[in-house]
């Protein structure tokens, strides 16, 4: 509508006092805004670092709780051994070692050798006790290169067989000594001294058992 | 849009800076939100996996504890008794041992059961010497034993004398060249011809004999109780087998018992205030 009074131009000031508030705004929350962003990045540092040292923690109780685990295992059938209360053996693959157990009380400890296939763990029953004198018969030419059959002394040999096939033989001590497992062919054998042998042969029987781990 | 046109054509330049300056910071705030809103959701991710990790540690922590526990558990199943000693017999090595617990406590050579057998006159009876092997238990103790020779002594001492066997009942009476022998309460007694009564009395290797037979006496009778010969101690097993001590010192670590298992007298009396009645004994 034409009044003929002059136009009057709108005022700015709301532009002004818009602006204005914007830019105050910006100025405090700017800076605000960069601060908590900058507590929340370190709060993610400190939180990335105690979880990666968390995973790690993870980790190593994992590996013990595993070690833990399968000794426990071990430990379960050590004591389900010991509580056999009838006259047993034990026989410890680990550390090499084959012992005469009743109600929990090692009678006897014997070092041992294992020779041939790896024992197999679990429990066994003795299923038979040979008892024989062997002689060797060795071989061997005169002087004229004729063939000489030369008789060795008498051994008395003694061994037990497990249900697993397993052989336990008294031998010679200095062999037993050496430990440890000696893989060969043949039947898987143990190895202890004679003298220990002797010491338990009398009280083992047949069905007897031997709880190997 | 005409009002806001009008405002800027009013206001000219310094309307356009005031909005520019609007705008910019604006911008600045929206920007720096927009990326503080990022750090707040990774803050956040970080925050809930850590949570996650830190419940898993919590709870593999809690189960280690459960398997260290049942370990501890395991390892102290079927253990020995610590309060109650025992006694360990190696018949191949003659030698005992007491433990407590897993403890050695004291260990001596011993002489066990020789394995012989003894066959007595006419072959009908056999007595082999062996220490039984097994778990027995400490039935009664005692000091100063006397020895009760079972029949096989008399048999024993016969076939080294080379003289026959008598064995006498309660009551009967036995002909010798100058009187009797027969039995008074608990004794062997000699009754001679002019009435005299005298308590015979025997000992190993000194027992009674007459007409070429050695005499077993009754049980229960003084002239089967022999004094010194099981040493100042002995600890009963049953069976007529013991722990006992020994007047023959010489014999200790080889097999040479007739089942019982010797030692030295100051190795018995060590055991005797050692081991209690009840005790198990383990002879292999």
């Amino acid at each position: 509508m034409i009044t003929g009074l002059p136009e009057k131009r709108p005022s700015p000031a709301a532009i002004y006092i818009v602006a204005g508030l914007i830019v105050v705004c910006a100025a405090v929350g700017v800076p605000w805004l960069r601060a908590a962003r900058a507590s929340l990045t370190r709060d993610a540092e400190s939180l990335r670092v105690a979880r990666a040292s968390a995973a790690v923690h993870l980790d190593s109780l994992r590996r013990e709780q595993a070690i833990v685990q399968a000794s426990l295992v071990l430990e379960r059938a050590r004591a389900a051994a010991r509580a056999e209360p009838k006259l047993h053996l034990v026989i410890a693959i680990d550390s090499g070692t084959v012992a005469l157990v009743r109600d929990g009380i090692t009678l006897r400890t014997m070092p041992a050798r294992f020779r041939g296939a790896a024992p197999t763990r679990g429990t066994q029953t003795i299923t038979k006790i040979v008892e024989s004198v062997v002689s060797a018969v060795a071989p061997t030419v005169d002087s004229l290169g004729n063939p000489v059959a030369v008789k060795a002394p008498e051994t008395k040999v003694e061994r037990v067989t497990l249900s697993d096939g397993t052989v336990i033989e008294g031998g010679d001590a200095a062999a037993v000594m050496l430990g440890g497992v000696e893989v060969a062919l043949g039947p898987r054998m143990i190895l202890v001294s004679r003298r220990d042998f002797a010491a338990v042969r009398p009280n083992l029987t047949r069905g007897m058992k031997a709880v190997m781990f | 849009m005409e009002p806001v046109r009008r405002m800027f054509a009013a206001g000219g330049a310094l309307t356009w800076c005031a909005a520019t300056f609007g705008l910019v910071g604006l911008g600045a705030l929206g920007y720096e939100g927009q990326r503080t809103a990022s750090a707040m959701l990774a803050r956040n991710a970080v925050r809930d996996a850590s949570a996650n990790e830190l419940a898993d540690v919590q709870s593999a922590k809690a189960t280690g504890k459960a398997y260290d526990d049942s370990l501890v558990l395991a390892r102290g199943q079927g253990m020995p008794s610590d309060t109650v000693p025992y006694v360990i017999v190696s018949l191949a090595d003659n030698r005992l041992w007491v433990r407590d617990g897993n403890t050695e406590i004291f260990t001596t050579r011993v002489a066990s059961g020789s394995g012989r057998t003894l066959i007595g006159a006419g072959g009908n009876q056999k007595y082999r010497f062996d220490t039984p092997r097994g778990k027995l238990t400490v039935k009664s103790k005692e000091t100063s034993p006397a020895w009760v020779p079972p029949d096989w002594h008399f048999v024993e001492q016969a076939g080294k004398k080379k003289l026959g066997i008598l064995r006498m009942k309660r009551g009967q009476i036995i002909q010798v060249a100058d009187g009797v022998i027969t039995t008074r309460g608990s004794e062997v007694v000699k009754r001679s011809r002019d009435g005299t009564v005298r308590p015979l009395t025997a000992s190993d290797g000194r027992e009674l004999a007459a007409g070429g037979k050695i005499i077993i006496p009754p049980f229960g009778t003084n002239a089967r109780r022999y004094k010194e010969i099981l040493g100042t101690h002995r600890l009963n097993l049953g069976d007529g087998y013991a722990l006992h001590g020994t007047n023959a010192p010489n014999t200790i670590g080889r097999s040479v018992s007739h089942g019982c298992i010797r030692l030295r007298n100051e190795d018995i009396e060590t055991m005797y205030k050692m081991i209690p009645v009840g005790a198990a004994v383990y002879i292999y």
